[in-house]
């Protein structure tokens, strides 16, 4: 994926496309849009950053995990397994992109009792367990692109194959000089940011 | 330093993710582990006796309920075995895999101790359980130290920090015990103050080095700062330096030289304080690790935390 931070105007499109997408539980957000200022007025300058699990190429959330209950997928999506989590955040601490939430389980938007809405997507979540970003496998298998950037109004971000050298993705990346958060970590993330 | 950098230093908190369970953990692994440490030194330097059996029990008696802060700490407690099934990569399961060990070593030694087993089985599972008791008080300073976006614990410093502490809290749970039973020795109880006396020394020394060597970036700035002069510092200055650190030192040493008067308000005084020192030692590690900021362009995004940390 590829984020072009000169388009992105800070709407948090993303974030909330992202919450109706998988019904995260309150305080959860497996996209969020962060925020940052600089300077003292009037040389001021003001930038979002959205952010989401950069299914990395070498994830510092996967050997970390003692259970196994993180995996990498063939096609590079990490993905966590609800069965084998045992909640102990070991993951969460390592991620230096802050992508993994700690499910605690109480939390319904409106009071104790969840929505039909919110009922309709609890399959998706469990509690005591550590959950994330999966890139959106559902509607990716299915051909479609993720929540967060089909919604997108500005188009900043744009999904593909960076495998393909060809691809939308792989050449936005190549022309404007796309680059990774944080590379010191060693992580390889998938995610590429267009400079601002 | 940019304006940017200094901001995101002044904004930046200690990290959420884990609270008091995991620093009560370390801080009663870590005692009891130092406990079991001087029982099984006692072993082969001053063989069997009611200080040297006191210190073997302690070990387990402390670790085993340790462990359980760290299970009830899990989001699904009742799959903790799984925590040991990637011992390979992962410094929780390498963990489980060494307190499995030690715990079975020290049952083992303290019940050979107990009831006057063979001499050579005793030095033999003393050494054994030694070494294991050294690993328990270590791994825990790897296991931080495997979380890279967190500076203020990717230093070698910690293990050592957390070996020194462990060992100098656990002697002072020994002497606490010691000197409330009967029928120990005033002479063993000295010897074990003037090796505490070393420990505390030194502990001072790598405290400082902790934080004077911490990484020069702005995370570790952060947490340097948040210890001691921010939300941390009362912790640090009046729990760890001057409870944990000044009062056992100057009783220890008033006791050692005759200065005072044996008796057992003294030891209560000087353990108590000392061993409280070690918990605040673990939570201003804990509490104070920040999270490295996002460097998007040379802007800098400061990571929140979760809305409702975990801490209950």
């Amino acid at each position: 994926m590829a984020i072009d931070l000169r388009r992105c105007v800070g709407c948090y499109g993303c974030q909330v496309a992202c919450k109706a997408e998988h019904v995260t539980r309150p305080g959860i957000m497996w996209a969020r849009v962060l925020k940052s200022e600089t300077g003292t007025f009037p040389n001021v300058r003001r930038l979002s950053l959205p952010v989401l699990c950069m299914q990395c190429r070498e994830p510092a959330c996967l050997p970390v995990c003692p259970t196994g209950a993180t995996v990498q997928r063939p096609d590079g999506i990490v993905t966590i397994d609800r069965a084998l989590c045992i909640g102990c955040r070991y993951c969460m601490q390592a991620c230096p992109y802050g992508a993994r939430y700690f499910s605690d389980g109480d939390g319904a938007y409106f009071g104790a009792t969840p929505t039909p809405y919110e009922r309709a997507g609890a399959g998706e979540h469990a509690d005591g367990v550590v959950e994330k970003c999966d890139f959106c496998i559902e509607r990716v298998e299915r051909g479609l692109e993720p929540a967060c950037v089909a919604n997108c109004m500005t188009r900043a971000r744009v999904f593909g194959d960076l495998t393909d050298p060809e691809s939308e993705v792989s050449r936005l990346v190549r022309a404007k000089g796309g680059f990774q958060l944080n590379p010191e970590f060693g992580t390889d993330p998938c995610v590429y940011y267009l400079p601002p | 330093m940019s304006d940017a950098a200094r901001a995101t230093e002044r904004a930046a908190n200690g990290q959420d993710t884990w609270g008091w369970k995991v620093a009560v953990y370390l801080f009663v692994s870590g005692m009891g582990a130092g406990a079991y440490a001087t029982g099984a030194a006692a072993e082969w330097l001053d063989g069997a006796g009611a200080v040297t059996a006191i210190a073997l029990a302690l070990g387990p008696l402390l670790v085993g309920p340790a462990a359980l802060f760290l299970i009830v700490d899990l989001g699904r407690p009742a799959g903790f075995l799984r925590a040991g099934r990637r011992p390979s990569t992962s410094w929780i399961a390498r963990g489980v895999v060494i307190l499995s060990a030690f715990l079975a070593a020290s049952v083992l030694h303290a019940a050979c101790a107990l009831l006057d087993g063979p001499a050579a089985a005793r030095l033999a599972l003393a050494a054994i359980g030694g070494a294991l008791a050294i690993l328990t008080t270590i791994y825990t300073g790897l296991l931080l130290g495997a979380i890279r976006p967190i500076p203020f614990w990717t230093t070698p410093i910690l293990p050592l920090l957390f070996a020194v502490s462990s060992l100098s809290t656990g002697i002072m749970a020994v002497d606490l015990v010691a000197t409330l039973a009967p029928r120990t020795s005033p002479s063993t109880l000295s010897a074990l103050r003037s090796a505490d006396l070393v420990l505390l020394a030194s502990e001072a020394v790598v405290v400082a080095l902790y934080l004077a060597l911490a990484h020069a970036t702005v995370a570790a700035r952060a947490s340097t700062a948040l210890v001691t002069r921010g939300a941390l510092a009362r912790r640090f200055w009046g729990g760890v330096v001057a409870a944990g650190l000044a009062v056992p030192f100057v009783v220890q040493l008033a006791e050692v030289s005759g200065a005072l008067p044996a008796a057992a308000a003294w030891t209560a005084l000087s353990s108590g304080a000392g061993l409280a020192g070690g918990f605040f030692l673990r939570q201003i590690v804990i509490a104070g690790g920040v999270k490295s900021p996002l460097n998007a362009a040379g802007m800098l995004f400061t990571l929140p935390g979760h809305p409702r940390a975990w801490q209950a």
